[in-house]
């Protein structure tokens, strides 16, 4: 698969994890900022600002931004912007773009902003905290905070032991960087992540919610995936906290039930085209596009008129409006 | 959380293939009773046994076909056995 769908698929559950843990996150991987924070007051998460910003500056979007008003505990309003960077391979724009959204927040909504950069890959000495330009004198420094997910690697007991959800979602990143091209590995991690929710008694929605990243970012082929699918069942029959399988068991229905139709329509149209050009060579383009738009059951009841129709025309006639 | 877990992705590919396997099934009945009135039971369940690849190459022998006999003469073997989930 290539890198840019890589990105795209680790984008929106980073996003997601993000709003639904983000206390937890600030706790785990910004302590001195959390610190700073009144957490009893709510936090507010400013998506439609950050998006003026971004479409008036057609920045790129492989990444995983949020820009969220905090307060602190003297009392003053705080924006922070979390600029989660996905991809794998290090930018040299990178301090220009932390800088230039720094700079075009504050401009346009007059708001001092904290940047707080997560960087996701895989290169140990990439590790960039500022942007320095300098001309003739002419001097600009801008100093943003850091979090290397990679150096988590050396804590890993640590978080294996923390009750913050938000360690759950790095180790999960971080086994899904690890075992990229070893699948089996990445199986047992999947299951031994997923369990660590249950054995760390965190209450069901969370074990869902946490549980949907780890699916998404620990994608699996298709014969592990069902190994994995098999042995959570089971794991979970025998814990007897069946929340993810019940869960699946609607999702399941729910899947089954649109393949079914899918899956008829599909033939059916198939085997009319198909009865079509034995008889009459060419199908021409428009009808095959009505025949898209018809249900299975109107699809079926063609077939008869298909095989003793004298001519295209004859058949189009009788397709219902 | 608006995505499609890997139970549902499954699930729907499984779903998919039944309801060709269906459709394929009916559209060769119906083939075949125009031609030959009364087709048995038993050719039906034979056609079940099939993947929807081996149904539809059936198709157009359904329609060339001289008797029902020679058509079943020529049915291929069960599909081969495949993971169930």
């Amino acid at each position: 698969m290539p890198d840019r769908h890589q990105s795209a698929e680790y984008d929106s559950p980073w996003k997601t994890a993000l709003e639904q843990y983000f206390p937890s996150f600030m706790q785990l991987c910004f302590p001195q900022v959390a610190v700073a924070i009144d957490w009893s007051k709510p936090h507010e998460f400013l998506d439609k600002e950050l998006q003026k910003i971004v479409r008036d500056g057609a920045i790129g979007k492989r990444f995983a931004d949020k820009l969220i008003k905090v307060w602190l505990l003297g009392g003053e309003e705080l924006w922070l912007l979390i600029h989660v960077e996905i991809q794998e391979k290090k930018e040299a724009v990178f301090p220009q773009r932390m800088y230039q959204y720094n700079y075009r927040i504050s401009d346009c909504y007059k708001q001092p902003v904290v940047s707080l950069a997560v960087l996701c890959d895989g290169n140990q000495s990439w590790r960039p905290t500022s942007f320095n330009w300098e001309t003739l004198g002419c001097q600009i420094r801008f100093d943003f905070l850091m979090l290397k997910l990679l150096d988590y690697k050396q804590q890993w007991a640590e978080l294996e032991q923390s009750q913050n959800p938000f360690a759950v979602v790095i180790m999960a990143h971080l086994k899904a960087q690890e075992t990229r091209r070893n699948q089996q590995q990445r199986k047992i991690w999947k299951f031994s992540i997923t369990r660590q929710l249950y054995e760390k008694g965190y209450p069901r929605q969370d074990i869902l919610d946490l549980f949907h990243f780890i699916d998404w970012v620990l994608k699996l082929p298709d014969d592990l995936e069902l190994e994995f699918q098999k042995e959570l069942s089971e794991y979970e029959q025998e814990k007897e906290m069946k929340y993810v399988t019940s869960v699946e068991r609607f999702a399941e229905a729910r899947g089954l039930e649109k393949g079914l139709e899918k899956g008829k329509a599909e033939m059916a149209t198939q085997v009319l085209v198909h009865l079509l050009q034995r008889q009459f060579q060419e199908v021409p383009e428009e009808l095959n596009a009505r025949l898209q738009t018809l249900n299975v059951s109107q699809l079926e009841s063609l077939i008869d008129v298909a095989l003793s129709a004298e001519s295209l025309a004859a058949f189009a006639d009788r397709l219902p409006k | 959380m608006k995505y499609m877990t890997n139970v549902e992705r499954f699930a729907e590919a499984r779903g998919f293939e039944k309801g060709q396997a269906e459709v394929a099934i009916k559209v060769l009945m119906r083939l075949l009773q125009r031609q030959f009135n009364e087709v048995p039971e038993e050719v039906q369940t034979r056609l079940q046994t099939l993947s929807v690849g081996q149904l539809e190459g059936l198709i157009d022998m359904a329609l060339s076909a001289e008797s029902l006999a020679a058509f079943v003469d020529r049915l291929p073997q069960a599909k081969p056995i495949e993971l169930e989930a």
